[in-house]
């Protein structure tokens, strides 16, 4: 019967002679990543920024964005941003939040409405004020810190602390990248974006936590062999599940990218993105570090207190 | 916040002067400024009764002593207090303007400490939303001062003792001078419907209870031929002279819309809002997006579950076949338990359910992958299931729960829509631990032992 495998049922592939490869390749990333970020910043969205922005349809054909840009432009509403959006009848307008409180910032939704006329159908409106805005960022910023330290603090309880850093540090390359990509792409940075990262973080912790496993299993049922032939062993034994689940993931989402719209577009390439880097940063990130440490040492400690896998037990 | 502390503290002036009366404290400059009330004993004699006063204010508020002269403000616990009940009288407010009728499942939540998130499914006309939110409707009945006139008091920069300057409230810039002191206010309103006057135009009823009714027939008796001011939030609606003793039932007329007369009736029903409400943030979708990105949505959402499918059926065969089998239970589960707790399905929803088919086949591979393995080191095809099934799970709930770790920090820091996708990523994750370990191994259970294989097809 046939069947599809794109790892094949046995692999030998050498992981740890690719590690300092990696590290380096890594570390030109997360730097390049940091340089970026400072040097030319993230095109923040209006939930970080505050501001207006509003998703309308031409209903006459397609939209005539240099009219718009004339028109709107005479509205004396700073910064106006016109964009078409997905199709082109589609346009996303983005104004700077207005001087003044809440009240100008309505005022200004709906100048641009009246101005925009009935032939355009208003599909989206948000607006976020400034005292808001500034509360998303001090959020934005400690839900990712949070869920990083949470990670840690689970995968410590569950594992020995050398693991705890190890995904640790896979995981801040993986945040630290991904940022770096949105600063790169200009993409804008939103809260879907918060949302896409932790879930990428999510994603690259569960798969790591996977290899972690193995390793864990293998330390223990290897005891004559070296560290890094075990390391070797464990990424093997587990590449064929780590390929799968990286295919079906990336699957659902370039479900999204091609059928789920254009709110979706942005959210469904930075997860894809954190697949990719996800897996990546597992096998060589995560599992690289991990050679650093002496784990049988602490494994054999361990020993008395852990019962041995029931296959040793016979 | 800082309007209702102010009024509160004119309150907290009266009931301390009716207090040190009672008690015949002898104080002096007595009097409420923004958020404390101060005041000064003529006589250190007095002391120990002031305390026994105070005694009674003592929870909620914090005291500054100087010399013979006080200030009392609010405490952190009192303005705490204060906060949550002016948060709470709002909220019912807003669901009685929003939802008059109970029918329309307006979800109504106070977030963080003086904020309420609004979410409207449906609605028409989100301009509407704001304007019936956007007025406080505090309604005065006041007497127009005619001692004086208010280009008078315009041009002496000052209104005179005990009346006030109030605008029109149709923009006109016209100015009433009127009596500072209130006929009758909202509180005091039965009931109020919108309405027609003698010549035709929009306008409210209004029928006042006993008490109201009492006061304003005794005002409006003893003042007929003099113009009385009907005031909204600080604005004059109209000033219609009083032709004959009124007494429970009236009417406001003004220059209104049938749609402003309605809306108007509306909220005076609904009563006023302890504070004035200021729009933070504001999220609309028209209908067309709504449904357009639905659509979109569940296309992709198909579309990513039957390549999902094909690509586990072609990896795995049968046991493929059974992964996707437990796949559909898990979405209906997942979509049963968002129904359940009424979640409203957002479009990061929709992007979070189809990532977790995707990643809901996670476990279902690491335990076909283990059984494989078992299988190759020469396990027969039970012990192969077996064991394959015992040693993955740990790594199943490892892995799961750490994403549920994420999935909760992006619960309690997000908000709106981010919210939404994190509360169906976690369902999602349980829903998948459930169907991939227990459904597939059912039904890989019922299969072997139906048809006894003698090799493993995986």
């Amino acid at each position: 019967m046939f069947r599809l495998k794109l790892v094949p049922a046995e692999t030998k592939v050498n992981f740890v002679v690719r590690f300092r490869l990696a590290a380096i390749l890594s570390s030109v990333l997360v730097l390049a990543s940091l340089l970026v970020f400072f040097w030319q910043g993230l095109n923040l969205g209006i939930d970080f920024r505050g501001g207006i922005l509003i998703e309308t349809r031409h209903s006459e054909g397609p939209a005539d964005l240099a009219d718009l840009r004339g028109r709107l432009g005479q509205l004396d509403l700073g910064d106006i941003s016109i964009q078409s959006f997905g199709a082109e009848t589609d346009v996303l307008v983005r104004i700077q939040r207005q001087e003044g409180d809440e009240k100008a910032q309505i005022a200004a939704i709906q100048a641009v409405t009246a101005e925009l006329g009935s032939s355009y159908d208003i599909r989206r409106t948000e607006f976020v004020g400034p005292t808001i805005g500034a509360e998303l960022t001090e959020k934005g910023i400690l839900a990712v810190l949070c869920a990083l330290g949470g990670i840690m603090i689970y995968i410590w309880f569950r594992f020995e602390w050398q693991f705890s850093i190890a995904a640790m540090v896979a995981l801040t390359h993986d945040v630290v990248t991904t940022i770096g990509l949105f600063a790169v792409t200009a993409f804008e940075f939103n809260l879907a974006t918060i949302a896409a990262i932790l879930t990428i973080a999510g994603y690259s912790i569960n798969d790591t936590v996977v290899v972690f496993d193995r390793v864990r299993e293998n330390l223990r049922r290897y005891k004559s062999r070296q560290q890094p032939e075990i390391l070797n062993i464990s990424l093997n034994e587990t590449l064929s599940r780590t390929v799968m689940t990286s295919v079906t993931t990336a699957l659902a989402l370039l479900a999204i990218v091609f059928f789920g719209g254009a709110v979706l577009r942005d959210f469904a390439l930075a997860m894809l993105w954190g697949v990719a880097i996800g897996t990546y940063s597992s096998v060589f990130i995560a599992v690289g570090m991990l050679s650093w440490f002496d784990l049988k040492k602490t494994a054999d400690e361990d020993d008395n207190d852990t019962p041995k896998p029931e296959y040793e037990r016979g | 916040m800082q309007a209702v502390v102010a009024e509160k503290m004119v309150g907290l002036a009266d009931s301390l002067r009716l207090s040190f009366r009672e008690k015949r404290l002898r104080f002096r400059a007595l009097e409420a400024g923004g958020e404390q009330v101060r005041f000064g004993l003529r006589d250190a004699e007095d002391l120990p009764v002031l305390e026994e006063i105070l005694a009674a204010y003592a929870q909620d508020y914090d005291l500054t002593e100087d010399g013979l002269n006080r200030s009392l403000r609010f405490s952190e616990a009192g303005l705490a207090a204060l906060r949550t009940q002016t948060v709470e009288q709002a909220i019912e407010i807003i669901r009685r303007r929003l939802d008059p009728d109970g029918t329309k499942e307006p979800v109504i939540q106070r977030q963080g400490a003086d904020r309420v998130l609004i979410q409207l499914p449906g609605v028409d006309d989100p301009e509407r939303v704001k304007s019936l939110l956007g007025q406080t409707a505090r309604l005065t009945f006041q007497l127009v001062d005619l001692r004086s006139s208010a280009a008078e008091a315009k041009a002496a920069g000052r209104a005179p003792q005990g009346t006030q300057l109030l605008e029109a409230a149709d923009g006109s810039g016209e100015l009433y001078l009127v009596e500072r002191r209130v006929m009758v206010s909202g509180d005091m309103l039965e009931n109020a419907a919108p309405s027609f006057d003698q010549n035709n135009r929009p306008a409210v009823a209004f029928t006042l209870n006993a008490v109201g009714a009492k006061k304003f027939a005794q005002v409006t008796g003893a003042n007929i031929g003099r113009p009385f001011a009907i005031v909204l939030d600080g604005k004059v609606v109209s000033a219609p002279v009083i032709q004959s003793q009124i007494f429970a039932n009236g009417q406001i007329t003004g220059n209104f819309t049938i749609q402003e007369s309605n809306d108007l009736a509306l909220v005076l029903r609904a009563g006023a809002l302890p504070a004035p409400l200021i729009v933070l943030e504001e999220r609309s979708v028209g209908p067309g997006l709504g449904a357009d990105s639905i659509a979109a949505g569940t296309l992709a959402a198909i579309v990513g579950l039957i390549l999902v499918m094909a690509y586990m059926i072609a990896s795995y065969g049968l046991f493929g076949l059974f992964a996707t089998a437990a796949l559909a239970v898990n979405i209906i589960l997942l979509l049963a338990a968002l129904s359940a707790i009424q979640a409203t399905l957002t479009l990061p929803g929709i992007a979070g359910i189809v990532l977790t088919v995707g990643m809901a086949v996670d476990a279902n591979v690491l335990i076909f992958e283990r059984i494989r393995e078992e299988f190759r080191r020469g396990r027969r095809i039970q012990a192969a299931i077996e064991a394959g099934y015992s040693r993955a799970i740990s790594t199943i709930i490892d892995s799961n729960l750490t994403t549920l770790v994420a999935a909760l920090f992006l619960y309690v820091f997000g908000s709106g829509p981010v919210r939404g996708f994190s509360v169906t990523l976690a369902l999602g994750i349980i829903t998948s631990m459930f169907t991939a370990i227990l459904v597939t191994r059912m039904i890989v259970v019922l299969w072997h032992n139906a048809s006894r294989p003698k090799s493993l097809e995986l």
